[in-house]
């Protein structure tokens, strides 16, 4: 159920990143409309939402926030990690160059 | 972070508060970070320095172990008042048997301990060494100095810690533009990006570590609120909060040896059906400080001592372990105490292996049986915390991390992995922030010299003496006189020759090597293992002794990131800058002339210790948490102030 949590958080923060501006281009391809960023938000709230519940439904109400706080950290790094080092993710500036 | 024609405002002061609160104490705050991260798995790294237990194969159901270690106590100890046996989880490879004689001192000093095989039941000897203890230890009491010095300046150093996270949030520019960004190969852009990563991503992690660090020191630093209600009286107030947990009074020690009573939660207590063992609760240390107060006996009931009598065979444990699993449907047996074994009153309580809230400190379920005739005689329910008592466990209990299943205690390894990279990219920032300054000086001055130096010792000079600790653990004959002192002495001396080193050699040099030797001493460690005694990395996996085989993989995983630090580090600081700056090594120094690096190194050995805590963690993984001898060790740290104690 751990996995789900995980699984969920990621879906959640990747929702989230593709319509923030420094991400929206390399992950849409084009600048993201107001509709866009409401309905990825809204996806990616209840995406972390459903993880929370995930981890609760587990492991009981106290320790459930504690495991989800865990597992969003993770789960945001490998996003973070991912749009810079996947490609057709960010580019790292300064390639080219030199 | 830098000024933007704006006039020096709030984000500014605090940029200034958050590098002088961060860089004075930071070397310290990693050591914290970096020996208290490993401690979450403490029962892993004791296992692999105690290699006489590498032998004793867990091959049985909990009830056959629980019987093996009654068997054993019987042969050991057949005498004693109290017997406690905790039972080897997936983190502990042999039965841990504890006893206490009739009319043995109280408190740890009465305690006797052995380890037992789990197969034979018979004492295993096991070489002299604080194995992980002494790295949990440090993590929060340093080491050579009055332990109440070293709780002190930890604890300057975590408030400090405390005003850094929240200066640094107030002073971070976009923290939310910025959440997912790592921009790498751009210098200083690069460290900030990792630095801002790491805090941020785990800061929830960030602030209750440090927050509950505090608190668990909380009677030691601000006693005031407790010596005003209780009239100075430590041990009444502690009896209190005991009382309010629905946990037995502590024994009180016979009139004569009043001064007693720490209520160390590692050894069994003398009347604690309290048990030991894992995951206990116990931890209300010996919030005592001062051995001087003398109403303490009022606050607890006169153990009796056991009679003579003649020896009743005590009921067998088959039905006490099955019906203990019928009504934990989703816990199972962690430790067993027998109160007067061999006698008509004997008693056995057992005790569930882990908890399932935060708000009683993961407190655990119990069930009382008589001794002789195997009845059920007490299902005590666990008393809800007061308002007060439960906000203070919430926040401390993920500090302990003693409920953490595998999963959990996997995730709390993580995040401890992340501040420790946290601290590291701050203070390697420093530099990094400093480099233009330095360039245009067109020489380095004392201060960043200074700085430079540091962090090398203080990061990669620490995985020397850590790696080395461990090789003397197998070095040093097991009949030396003072072989733990040895070890532990050995890992300053590494330590300390990692700080000459930085300061003898130039910096790039220094960081090359000190890399390349840790790579090679942590490879090495699992080759070491089964040549000096140990369970080789193929045995362990084969007889399931994932403590073991988890230690060892982990060492490979450090070696590996240790080992891919250097080689990026090479790289980035050849005669040719390289075009393609290693992935994930973080920032690299590109813009930099040759032969003036920048800090290249620490962030990759950062990632090489999380990968390697994570490749750790995963072995360990399978490791049910329960609580674990960390979360005794930690327990007894809790309240406990100017208390000298020993664990083990």
């Amino acid at each position: 159920m751990i996995w789900l949590a995980l699984v969920f958080s990621l879906a959640g923060f990747l929702c989230l990143a593709i319509v923030m501006d420094r991400h929206a281009d390399d992950a849409l391809g084009r600048e993201p409309t107001r509709r866009d960023r409401w309905l990825a938000r809204g996806a990616g709230s209840l995406l972390l939402a459903l993880a929370l519940a995930a981890c609760i439904a587990v492991e009981g109400v106290s320790i459930g926030i504690t495991a989800w706080l865990g597992v969003m950290t993770p789960a945001a790094l490998l996003i973070g990690l991912g749009f810079t080092f996947l490609p057709g993710g960010q580019k790292p500036a300064g390639r080219g160059r030199r | 972070m830098k000024p933007d024609g704006k006039a020096e405002g709030l984000r500014q002061a605090n940029s200034w508060l958050h590098t002088w609160t961060g860089l004075p104490l930071g070397w310290l705050l990693y050591a914290v970070f970096f020996t208290g991260t490993l401690s979450f798995f403490l029962d892993e790294v004791n296992v692999w320095m105690k290699p006489e237990l590498h032998r004793s194969v867990v091959a049985a159901d909990t009830a056959t172990l629980a019987q093996t270690g009654i068997d054993g106590l019987q042969r050991l100890a057949p005498g004693a008042e109290t017997w406690t046996l905790v039972l080897p989880g997936p983190r502990q490879v042999a039965i841990e048997a504890n006893w206490r004689e009739a009319g043995a001192a109280p408190g740890r000093a009465g305690n006797k301990r052995a380890e037992l095989d789990a197969t034979t039941g018979e004492a295993i000897e096991t070489r002299a060494t604080r194995g992980g203890s002494f790295l949990y230890r440090f993590h929060f009491e340093l080491y050579a100095m009055p332990r109440i010095w070293g709780r002190w300046i930890v604890s300057i150093a975590t408030a400090l810690m405390l005003v850094a996270i929240i200066s640094g949030v107030i002073t971070h520019r976009k923290i939310f533009a910025d959440f997912f960004t790592f921009r790498p190969r751009k210098g200083q852009r690069s460290w900030l990006d990792a630095h801002n990563a790491t805090a941020v991503l785990a800061l929830p992690f960030h602030f209750m570590i440090t927050f509950s660090g505090l608190l668990l020191l909380m009677v030691m630093l601000m006693p005031w609120g407790i010596d005003a209600a209780y009239n100075g009286d430590t041990r009444a107030w502690l009896a209190e909060r005991r009382a309010a947990a629905g946990q037995p009074p502590l024994p009180a020690p016979p009139q004569a040896s009043i001064q007693a009573g720490s209520s160390q939660a590692g050894p069994p207590r003398a009347a604690g059906s309290d048990g030991a063992g894992r995951g206990q609760r116990g931890g209300e240390g010996g919030g005592e400080r001062g051995a001087g107060d003398r109403r303490s006996a009022a606050a607890a009931t006169p153990a009796p001592l056991a009679p003579l009598a003649p020896l009743v065979p005590l009921t067998p444990i088959g039905p006490i372990m099955a019906e203990a699993q019928r009504r934990w449907s989703q816990g199972e047996v962690g430790s067993l105490t027998i109160q007067q074994p061999g006698t008509a009153q004997a008693r056995i309580e057992v005790r569930e292996l882990t908890g399932h809230s935060l708000g009683n400190r993961g407190a655990t379920e119990r069930l009382v049986f008589d001794g002789v005739s195997g009845r059920l005689l007490e299902a005590p329910v666990i008393p809800a915390p007061s308002g007060a008592t439960a906000t203070y466990n919430v926040l401390t209990a993920p500090h302990l991390g003693r409920f953490a299943g595998p999963a959990l205690r996997w995730l709390l390894f993580l995040s401890g992995v992340a501040g420790t990279l946290m601290v590291a990219t701050g203070l390697l920032l420093w530099t990094a922030k400093r480099l233009p300054e330095r360039r245009k000086l067109g020489r380095t001055p004392f201060g960043h010299r200074l700085v430079e130096v540091l962090n090398i010792a203080a990061i990669t000079g620490l995985s020397l003496a850590t790696a080395s600790y461990f090789w003397l653990n197998r070095l040093i004959p097991v009949a030396a006189e003072g072989r733990s002192e040895l070890e532990i002495n050995g890992f300053f001396i590494v330590w300390g020759l990692a700080l000459i080193h930085a300061l003898v050699r130039p910096k790039t040099r220094a960081w090359r090597e000190q890399l390349a030797l840790a790579t090679l001493l942590f490879a090495a460690l699992p080759l070491l293992n089964p040549l000096t005694g140990g369970a080789g990395l193929a045995t362990a996996i084969a007889n399931g002794q994932w403590p073991i085989a988890g230690f060892d993989l982990a060492m490979l995983a450090l070696a590996l990131i240790h080992g891919l630090a250097f080689h990026w580090y090479r790289r980035s600081t050849g005669e040719a800058v390289s075009k393609r700056a290693p992935a994930g090594a973080g920032p690299t120094t590109a813009k930099q002339p040759p032969g003036r690096p920048a800090t290249g190194p620490a962030t990759a050995t950062a990632a090489a210790r999380a990968a390697a805590s994570a490749a750790a963690a995963a072995s360990v993984a399978s490791a049910t948490a329960g609580a674990s001898a960390a979360s005794t060790a930690v327990a007894e740290a809790t309240l406990e102030s100017a208390l000298p104690t020993e664990s083990h």
